[in-house]
């Protein structure tokens, strides 16, 4: 494997940035995201060689990037969050989305950070479990279990705002 | 990657439902992400050069830390004067030969070997003596007149 020349990095910021974002709000607010996501793919241009498997790559260093500004940054944390909810939102509203994009960035908000995590890889970053087990650093089963209990909470908070909209 | 998962329906439901759910465009700009690359790619090409010449000029510099030192050969006086010494008694007994060309050299030193080779070799060491030159040379006194007649 060579080094990495600028169209592939174009191509890959075009196919993973969005998902990363994702990803690193989780953690961070907005324009701390953005750095992470920015200083990712810095690194990628980086390396003397392409990573084997550059999108799970990629996913771990914006997860290592996002948590080493959260311990750098600790008490801007909580401020960045509150600001980013308020500005950028987590997803593109359309109209034809069965799930408010609002209203699911709410759900995922409550799940534990864990939990939330391997939804984020999974559904938006389109990991497979072995790869989000390599990101994450936990066993397989470790985060399939996790998965299905992140999908049976939305599950039931998503049933429960159904019930309380129509009061 | 559903069946990695074993999913009850339900729940692939609820995926499907999240799935459809697009992430806000990442508003990272792009074309100064590509500049920032290009830069530091480029960057580390020099570091890479930069690093090649250091180690360059590291190698330089130990060798001629390591080089060896040069040796001092004395090929001057010393061994003139080792040799005027050795030689000295050997010239001594070739005296004989010499005086032909005394008249050129320093008459003291002259002597100086002539005396050493007489005290080395004996009396044989003397030169032959020139008869002629010198009675011309000589003024004719009276002692001189008286002697003649005696030796013959």
């Amino acid at each position: 494997m060579g080094s990495i020349d600028s169209d592939q990095l174009a191509r890959w910021y075009d196919a993973y940035s969005d998902a990363l974002m994702l990803y690193a709000r989780n953690w961070l607010g907005s324009d701390a995201a953005q750095d992470a996501v920015q200083g990712a793919f810095m690194k990628l241009m980086g390396q003397t060689f392409t990573p084997s498997d550059v999108k799970a790559w990629l996913f771990r260093t914006v997860r290592n990037e996002a948590i080493t500004r959260l311990r750098r940054e600790q008490c801007r944390r909580r401020h960045d969050q509150r600001l980013s909810a308020r500005q950028t939102p987590w997803f593109e509203d359309k109209p034809d989305d069965l799930i408010d994009g609002h209203k699911a960035r709410e759900v995922l908000m409550t799940l534990p950070e864990a939990q939330r995590e391997v939804v984020l890889l999974r559904i938006w970053g389109q990991l497979s479990l072995k790869q989000i087990a390599q990101v994450v650093g936990s066993s397989l089963t470790t985060v399939h279990s996790r998965y299905k209990a992140a999908l049976a909470a939305i599950k039931e908070r998503m049933q429960q705002s159904c019930k309380t909209k129509p009061d | 990657m559903q069946d990695e998962t074993r999913l009850t329906p339900s729940e692939r439901e609820i995926e499907a439902a999240l799935g459809g759910l697009r992430p806000a465009r990442a508003s990272v700009n792009r074309d100064q992400l590509m500049f920032c690359a290009g830069r530091a790619s480029a960057r580390r090409k020099n570091r890479m050069w930069q690093g090649i010449s250091g180690f360059l000029g590291l190698v330089l510099l130990v060798s001629v830390m390591s080089r060896p030192s040069a040796t001092l050969v004395d090929t001057g006086t010393n061994t003139v004067a080792s040799n005027v010494q050795e030689s000295l008694p050997v010239n001594a007994a070739n005296q004989r030969h010499d005086w032909s060309d005394r008249g050129r050299s320093d008459p003291v030193a002259d002597y100086v070997r002539m005396r050493r080779a007489v005290l080395d070799q004996g009396i044989e060491a003397l030169p032959i003596p020139s008869p002629a030159p010198s009675s011309y040379d000589e003024p004719l006194i009276k002692e001189r007149l008286k002697r003649i007649p005696s030796s013959t």
